[in-house]
């Protein structure tokens, strides 16, 4: 696979998933958790542009086949999406630790895939096309 | 009122209207929604879709609802279906979906080029360098970066936009139009306000250089000194120095201590019209000051250090002139002539001449001896004081917020097809003097009882007059002659008109003796006092004076 293939994958996740998953998180103050903002962290969380969060990042880089899979950014936004998955029951209930604690998880999802972004700029393998003469 | 500044957003969802609604209330928001008032009061806001423009086609309907819009936060992936997406040739649609932005931004420069736009996204985020290198030298574009919904990074990003926007916007006063070439001199305008370097401005007598200097070019620069201005062509070859440099006393027989316009424009800009006059000694002088900044006042030896942002105008080719040897090479080099602005002639943008109407009818009915005429006029009518005056191209208008002033479009078509040698300042002559005409003549037949519109608010401007008004000088000298008058041709048909009218009522003048109430009976049909106020008020307007053996004899 081309570099610019990796990066522009790695942007992808960055801008589709990263972005939109930290949007109320990264607004959010002194656990001021209105009903508004609660709806909101949970669209961003389970409802991003139809998709939850975690189908979206297994989508644009499924664990099987996608080359970013390797990279330790991604097992830990995979991991962290894991547990928001899990979380979904009680930031329904409104209850507010959890709702911290997903709006933390949230900004570390997003951190690790500018990381991933950024990595995958500087450092992705470059797999010639076929037939090209080594 | 200093209003906050109003947002647009365009996004293919909710999540920027959301996010701008629950975080960024101190803004105004421009909306498709004809209701007043924020969103976040609005009762109906639950499931609206007019919070924002979801897409191209909703960003015109929104900035044509809302021409205050001062930033538009753009989202740059739109999930929506192919036939709601801008025409491309790109044949992948999922590429065409993820730098829809880009394409609504192209879009939006070519019809609101100096419109500033935050692309809420980052440079690492797009993945396409070519189109992120083009982004970068847009003028009136700002990444959000990583923090696009970061409410304060967005909102910090907007006040600094809005920072520039003052002086920008002082470019409000001047007779822009709405053609897209004058959009494009607007933003480079008030973009290349902002260098120290000087700045040449092309175009032809009357297109609007010296307006261009003085109300936007010099408040975008944000210098703090005067702006003056010095017209080149108007100075004798061997006052030249001593006007723009200033005298020392003994220069000369009679100088005295004088500064030039250099240093009374110290901190300022010098606006230099008609430099392709400028006599040869006059130009070695002035590329001493352009150079280093420095000049020498005449009879002095030292240099006095001055910081002046020259701005130079003329309405001949300097090129030319240089190959021709009549202008110094290294002069022209100095002036900057590869960021040149070059102001379209009338002709050339006669879109532009209902805007530009407007905007001279406003201007010259806000104050003065024309707000006095008007007001008069409300008041026969029984109007409300103060309102506003707007130009109207047809039909009778329903409201009555406004005192409008017809033309029909056989008139319109007229002015299309003038060649306007005189450029703006024509066109502003022509519709002033109509309007004033029409308005007197309107205020004439509420005295007389004669038939009018039926709509107070409507003043039609009679075709015949403006079909006078951009007739040939050549027609017009054969009606003055058939008339027993000689005139000779003037610079501008306004002039032309304004010296026959003054050569008419100088006549009548003394005619009559001085009487104005027998001058407003040969003038005007009816015999009230107030006819022979009006035309006394006129005669004054034009410069006539009552002379003194006149006030002598009575």
């Amino acid at each position: 696979m081309f570099r610019s293939e990796i990066r522009r994958m790695a942007s992808a996740l960055a801008h589709d998933v990263g972005k939109y998953v930290a949007r109320t998180a990264r607004n959010v103050s002194d656990g001021a958790w209105t009903p508004e903002l609660v709806n909101m962290l949970l669209r961003d969380l389970y409802d991003l542009r139809g998709e939850r969060a975690l189908q979206a990042f297994l989508r644009l880089a499924p664990a099987a086949t996608s080359p970013l899979a390797g990279f330790p950014e991604w097992t830990t936004a995979h991991d962290l999406l894991l547990e928001l998955d899990a979380m979904e029951p009680e930031l329904r209930a409104g209850h507010v630790p959890t709702l911290q604690r997903a709006a933390l998880s949230a900004l570390k999802v997003e951190g690790a895939l500018q990381d991933l972004a950024q990595r995958a700029r500087v450092s992705a393998p470059v797999r010639k096309p076929r037939g090209t003469p080594p | 009122m200093n209003l906050p500044p109003k947002l647009l957003i365009v996004d293919d969802g909710d999540r920027y209207a959301e996010m701008a609604l629950q975080f960024m209330r101190g803004y105004r928001y421009a909306t498709r929604c004809t209701l007043q008032g924020p969103c976040w009061t609005c009762p109906r806001r639950p499931g609206c879709n007019l919070t924002h423009a979801h897409d191209a086609i909703e960003l015109d309907q929104a900035l044509a609802q809302h021409d205050d819009v001062d930033v538009v936060l753009l989202d740059v992936a739109f999930d929506l279906p192919p036939e709601r997406l801008l025409p491309s040739s790109e044949p992948d649609q999922e590429r065409r979906r993820r730098f829809e932005g880009l394409a609504i931004l192209a879009h939006l420069r070519r019809r609101h080029p100096a419109l500033s736009v935050i692309l809420m996204t980052s440079k690492e985020d797009l993945a396409y360098e070519d189109a992120a290198t083009a982004l970068e030298v847009d003028e009136y574009v700002t990444l959000a970066g990583s923090d696009a919904f970061d409410a304060r990074a967005v909102g910090l990003l907007i006040e600094r936009i809005w920072a520039r926007r003052p002086r920008a916007s002082l470019g409000d006063s001047y007779a822009w139009g709405t053609g897209i070439a004058m959009s494009r001199l607007k933003r480079d305008a008030t973009v290349l306000a902002r260098t120290s370097l000087p700045l040449l401005i092309l175009g032809e007598t009357g297109s609007g250089k010296s307006a261009l200097a003085e109300q936007v070019i010099h408040p975008a620069s944000g210098r703090k000194g005067p702006f003056l201005s010095v017209d080149l062509s108007a100075l004798p070859s061997n006052l030249v120095a001593a006007e723009l440099f200033g005298t020392v006393r003994g220069a000369f027989s009679g100088a005295l201590d004088r500064p030039g316009r250099f240093e009374q424009a110290h901190g300022g800009s010098l606006f230099l019209d008609e430099i392709g006059n400028l006599p040869v000694e006059g130009q070695r002088l002035l590329l001493l000051a352009l150079e280093g900044g420095r000049i020498t006042r005449l009879g002095e030896s030292l240099p006095r250090q001055v910081d002046v942002r020259v701005l130079a105008a003329t309405n001949t080719a300097l090129a030319i002139a240089v190959k021709a040897g009549t202008f110094r090479a290294d002069l022209y080099a100095r002036l900057n002539p590869s960021a040149e602005l070059s102001l379209p002639p009338l002709r050339e943008r006669l879109d532009d001449i209902p805007a530009l109407m407007t905007h001279f009818l406003q201007r010259a009915f806000r104050t003065g001896s024309h707000r006095t005429l008007l007001e008069e006029y409300a008041q026969a009518h029984r109007l409300p004081s103060g309102l506003p005056v707007a130009l109207e191209t047809g039909k009778v208008p329903s409201a009555s917020n406004a005192i409008s002033f017809a033309w029909s479009p056989r008139s319109l078509a007229a002015l299309r097809a003038h060649a306007w040698p005189g450029n703006l300042r024509e066109l502003d002559h022509v519709t002033v003097t109509t309007a004033v005409v029409a308005l007197a003549d309107a205020l004439q037949a509420i005295e007389t009882e004669r038939a009018t519109t039926g709509n107070p608010c409507w003043i039609p401007i009679p075709a015949r007059l403006i079909h006078q008004l951009v007739k040939s000088p050549q027609e017009s000298g054969g009606l003055c002659a058939r008339r027993g008058m000689e005139w000779a041709p003037a610079a501008t048909l306004h002039d032309w008109v304004t010296g026959i009218e003054h050569k008419l009522l100088d006549d009548l003048f003394k005619e009559t003796g001085g009487d104005f109430q027998a001058m407003a009976a040969r003038l005007l049909t009816g015999s009230s006092a107030r006819n022979a106020r009006r035309v006394h008020l006129r005669f004054n307007q034009l410069g006539l004076r009552v002379r003194a053996d006149r006030l002598r004899s009575k």
